[in-house]
């Protein structure tokens, strides 16, 4: 496959090859994404699941390359519609944002302007990428999408401003206006870690119900594994700015191959633990990205690390043909593996 | 997965981690306090260093300028009224009675420098007792003083001041107490919102909760955190002060003769603009560059002592 | 939102009273009796008695005083017995308006537009521009200013009239001085305003649902920056207005603020007195219809009531 191209014919609808992002600041540079590879098919979801600080919101804004051009220096390619983003003008990227890909933002409190009526901030979408409809359609469309993400009374609350909705509410208008145009992909960073639990099961089962109908893909970034276990047909784990392992759902759960996801499903308290006993959380923190570690990002705090993993990257491992892992208990010379099964 | 790269690797090194390179908690960066991260950033910021040692400059002249002549800035000399600078051991020339510019360029500079810095000081301890003290205790005592502040605050603190002025007489005393009568005010408002917010924090209320008094809780968390806040706001209200000083001067309500600021100076140097411009024109830059330089070291030192900005 | 305004119209009719208050009774702890002094020919003495109504008790005078100023009536000059301060007012305030409203627009039209740029374009020609307006705005003084404007293009190059008011050339220099402070302070506010809300969450929306940069700017930048300017516009019509006391100086302006000054030096309590007054009222008034305004702009407090 000749990547130096700029168009490839392939597939899936996204796939991201090689990407490194870094950050020039104050304190030197950051890396904040050092070789991060998946792909997404069309009308499935991916989940790429992490802690803070591990580069997933970066992944997700170079998608749509709306990194701050300033301090960030982007690598890579990312591959949507068999076009590379990197490759794209401007302009190009201006048809592509809100309607072939678009964005649901974590906190929509910040998220909207507040100075401008919900309406117009929807209608705004409209007029961008759907210039044809007259404005009378327009606002008929708004008023249909608000009443099917479940905001009531939508005709009055067209023409309210962001601090007269609650939060889920606000949520939910952050999602009509990212499904009006009928993006063939849709990328929600954390859009439900702002809410409350019983709103976020609602919008969570919103989400659902709309890229089913409307037969989109999602890419749902989250740090939650529980949001995952609803939504996700494959999942990806990201930290410190690579992929530590790639698998189905079905996988992930019930056979994690790398040290960090074990731990990361070991540390979901569950009401059948003793409740003597304290809760399991992984000693230590993420490593600095201003001087990434020679080895593997997780050497420091893993209980299975070995010598090689302290001085090389770890390759990839493939286990099925869907599951696969970047960890060097995997290679043919490791003395030991992890335990098997559940977490 | 590429063989070759497998089988490179060494046997040796597929064992147990003995943990000397790696530890799972090290601090890679040394962490500062809020002060000497300020001070570094300050430090290293350019035109704030340039504004400061600008400041220096100007204090050290005010205090040893009118030393360096051999003329005394009141004498008045009509045998040599208005002459142009460097001629007759005149650095800057005379004034239009004769008396050295030099000399009261520097002793202007006292004047203005005093008045604007000890009024700024005062204003600034002045508010910050007053917002502090009803920011933290609230109730009654809050709506009172802040109905009283929203009320004086509605009248323009130049009106005021002449208004003072007109009625307390002119001269150095006077004008120290307009300005401090009308400044207090914004610096109470600002305190006393910020020491609204701190209260609202957590920390505050374990601190209360653990029993610790008022009188602590306000001397060791509340103050420090707003210092940042009065220090920066003090050094921006003094070229304000500095400003007014002139400004009441040069419509002849400040500082009176035979006494010497630069609002005087500029005053008095306007009547012979025509003829003699550098009598407008020295007291003018020096008024605009301190103006300047306090502005400029001001802004940066907000910027250095803003936490959001590490 | 009308609660907010009557609100407001209260305090500031509390602000007034006091300030009227204060102006009487500052002046009853003059030293001496100003108007005894023997510059006061008798028939300004027989206005005085008349308007102050000197024989009665304190209490009385004050209510005699209040109801005075409520009828608009400020009395009459010291120096001049024949000129009633109301009179002065009315000729004079129109022209110091005048210097004052083109100063304000002068400030808003380039201060505004050269913030917004130099947000924009840092480190390109206009950001330096806007610098250097910004650093010659906050410390060169109003007064300063317009003797360095009359010297330079007035009397050296003679392109404008140096003093006067009496057509559209009049106008330019002291226009201009008088507002180049105010310009310094918007455009720096409003370069400020916009790298602020260059970093806010909505604008990530607004970039990510495709619009374009000048969409961005324009329909959701400026909007919310504009907000904290009109939170100043009150003390920028005070320092507009107090500057005039200066400017109107320098150039021979006849407008109230140099019959404002002239009369502090002469000691015309009554002029003084009565501008000081008017000045604050009108400023008072000027702070509240701008509280007003914003409560409209500002939808969070606008429509707080639904």
């Amino acid at each position: 496959m000749d990547s130096a191209s700029h168009n490839r014919e392939s597939s899936e609808l996204l796939k991201i090859e090689d990407l490194h992002v870094s950050f020039s600041t104050h304190g030197g540079t950051i890396h904040a994404v050092r070789g991060v590879s998946f792909h997404v098919m069309p009308g499935e979801c991916l989940a790429l699941v992490g802690e803070s600080g591990c580069g997933k919101s970066v992944t997700a804004h170079s998608i749509i390359n709306i990194l701050p051009k300033a301090q960030a220096k982007a690598r890579g390619h990312i591959w949507f519609n068999n076009r590379d983003v990197f490759s794209l003008s401007e302009k190009e990227m201006l048809r592509i944002r809100g309607s072939q890909i678009s964005m649901i933002f974590q906190d929509p409190m910040t998220y909207l302007n507040p100075t401008m009526t919900i309406g117009r901030q929807i209608d705004e979408m409209l007029r961008k990428h759907k210039k044809s409809l007259s404005r009378k359609h327009a606002k008929e469309l708004c008023i249909m999408t608000l009443n099917k993400v479940g905001v009531p009374n939508a005709e009055r609350r067209y023409h309210q401003f962001p601090h007269e909705f609650s939060g889920g509410m606000r949520q939910r208008v952050l999602i009509g206006m990212a499904v009006i145009c009928k993006p063939k992909l849709i990328i929600a960073d954390e859009p439900t870690t702002a809410l409350d639990v019983t709103t976020q099961a609602q919008v969570l089962k919103l989400i659902n119900d709309l890229i089913g109908e409307l037969q989109t893909s999602l890419l749902l970034i989250t740090h939650d594994l529980g949001v995952v276990a609803q939504m996700a047909h494959r999942i990806e784990i990201i930290y410190a700015g690579r992929i530590v392992e790639t698998g189905t759902a079905m996988d992930i759960f019930k056979n994690p191959r790398h040290p960090y996801t074990y731990a990361l499903l070991r540390s979901i308290p569950s009401p059948a633990d003793d409740i003597e006993k304290p809760l399991y959380s992984i000693a230590g923190t993420p490593p600095d990205l201003f001087q990434p570690p020679a080895g593997c990002a997780f050497a420091a705090r893993c209980k299975y690390c070995m010598k090689v993993c302290e001085e090389d990257q770890p390759l990839t491992f493939q286990i099925t043909q869907e599951h696969s892992a970047a960890c060097w208990l995997l290679h043919p010379k490791a003395p030991y593996s992890m335990p098997s099964g559940r977490a | 997965m590429d063989r070759d790269i497998l089988s490179h690797i060494p046997e040796e090194l597929f064992v147990l981690s003995d943990r000397k390179s790696t530890r799972a908690e090290a601090i890679h960066r040394p962490s500062l306090t809020y002060w000497q991260d300020a001070r570094i950033r300050l430090l290293k910021d350019k035109p704030a260093m340039v504004a400061l040692g600008l400041i220096c400059l100007l204090a050290l002249f005010a205090v040893i300028g009118p030393h360096l002549v051999p003329f005394d800035y009141r004498v008045v000399d009509s045998a040599f009224t208005n002459l142009p600078y460097g001629v007759k051991g005149h650095w800057l020339g005379t004034d239009g009675l004769g008396r050295d510019l030099w000399a009261r360029l520097w002793m202007g500079a006292r004047t203005s420098l005093i008045i604007g810095i000890v009024a700024a000081v005062a204003n600034s301890v002045i508010g910050t007792m007053v917002g502090g003290i009803s920011g933290y205790f609230g109730g009654k005592l809050d709506l009172v003083l802040m109905r009283t502040v929203d009320v004086l605050y509605g009248i323009p603190y130049l009106i005021v001041a002449i208004l003072m002025m007109v009625v307390l007489g002119t001269g150095m005393e006077s004008l120290i107490v307009a300005l401090i009568v009308v400044g207090w005010i914004s610096t109470a408002r600002l305190v006393r919102g910020q020491v609204l917010q701190l209260k609202g924090q957590e920390f505050i209320l374990a601190a209360r909760k653990m029993g610790t008094p008022d009188m602590r809780i306000i001397f060791r968390h509340l103050v420090p955190c707003t210092l940042g806040l009065i220090i920066t706001n003090l050094t921006m209200t003094i070229p304000t002060y500095i400003f007014t000083e002139a400004f009441l001067s040069f419509i002849g309500l400040g500082v009176q003769p035979p006494e010497c600021s630069w609002g005087i100076m500029c005053s008095e140097g306007a009547g012979n603009f025509r003829s003699a411009p550098q009598q407008l024109f020295f007291p003018a830059v020096v008024l605009s560059i301190s103006m300047l330089s306090f502005n400029l070291f001001g802004d940066s030192l907000r910027d250095a002592l803003d936490p959001k900005m590490r | 939102m009308l609660r907010y305004t009557i609100k407001r119209f209260f305090a500031s009719v509390m602000t007034v009273w006091i300030l009227v208050t204060a102006v009487f009774f500052l002046v009853r702890s003059l030293p001496g009796d100003p108007f005894s002094e023997e510059k006061i020919t008798p028939a300004v003495r027989v206005n005085l008695e008349k308007y102050y109504g000197m024989d009665k008790p304190i209490y009385m005078q004050y209510f005699v005083y209040l109801g005075n100023l409520l009828q608009g009536d400020m009395g009459y000059s010291l120096h001049n017995a024949n000129e009633k301060v109301n009179t002065i007012i009315s000729k004079t305030f129109p022209k110091s308006a005048d210097l004052g409203l083109r100063s304000l627009l002068i400030a808003i039209l380039v201060g505004l537009p050269l913030g917004v740029f130099a947000a924009l374009h840092r480190g390109r020609a206009v950001s330096h521009i806007s610098i250097v307006v910004a650093i010659i705005g906050i410390s060169v003084p109003n007064f300063v200013m317009g003797y360095m404007l009359q010297y330079f293009f007035s009397y050296k190059l003679k392109w404008f009239p140096a003093a006067l008011w009496r057509g559209f050339p009049y106008t330019v220099l002291p226009s201009i001085a008088l507002s180049f402070a105010t310009m310094a302070i918007l455009s720096r506010l409003m370069r400020t305003s916009m790298l602020n809300i260059t970093n806010e969450d909505y604008i990530k929306t607004a970039r990510a649902k495709g619009l374009s940069t000048f969409a961005i700017v324009w329909k959701h930048q400026i909007r919310n920056a504009i907000l904290p300017i009109v939170t100043i516009l009150g003390p920028i019509t005070a320092a507009v207005l107090t500057g005039t006391f200066v400017i109107e100086n320098i150039f021979a302006i006849p407008g109230m603020g140099r019959f404002y000054v002239i009369g502090i030096n002469n000691r015309d309590y009554t002029i003084t007195l009565g501008l000081t007054v008017f000045y604050g009222s009108f400023l008072v008034m000027a702070n509240f219809l701008v509280d007003i305004l914003y409560g409209v702009i500002d939808p969070r407090i606008r429509v707080t009531e639904s």
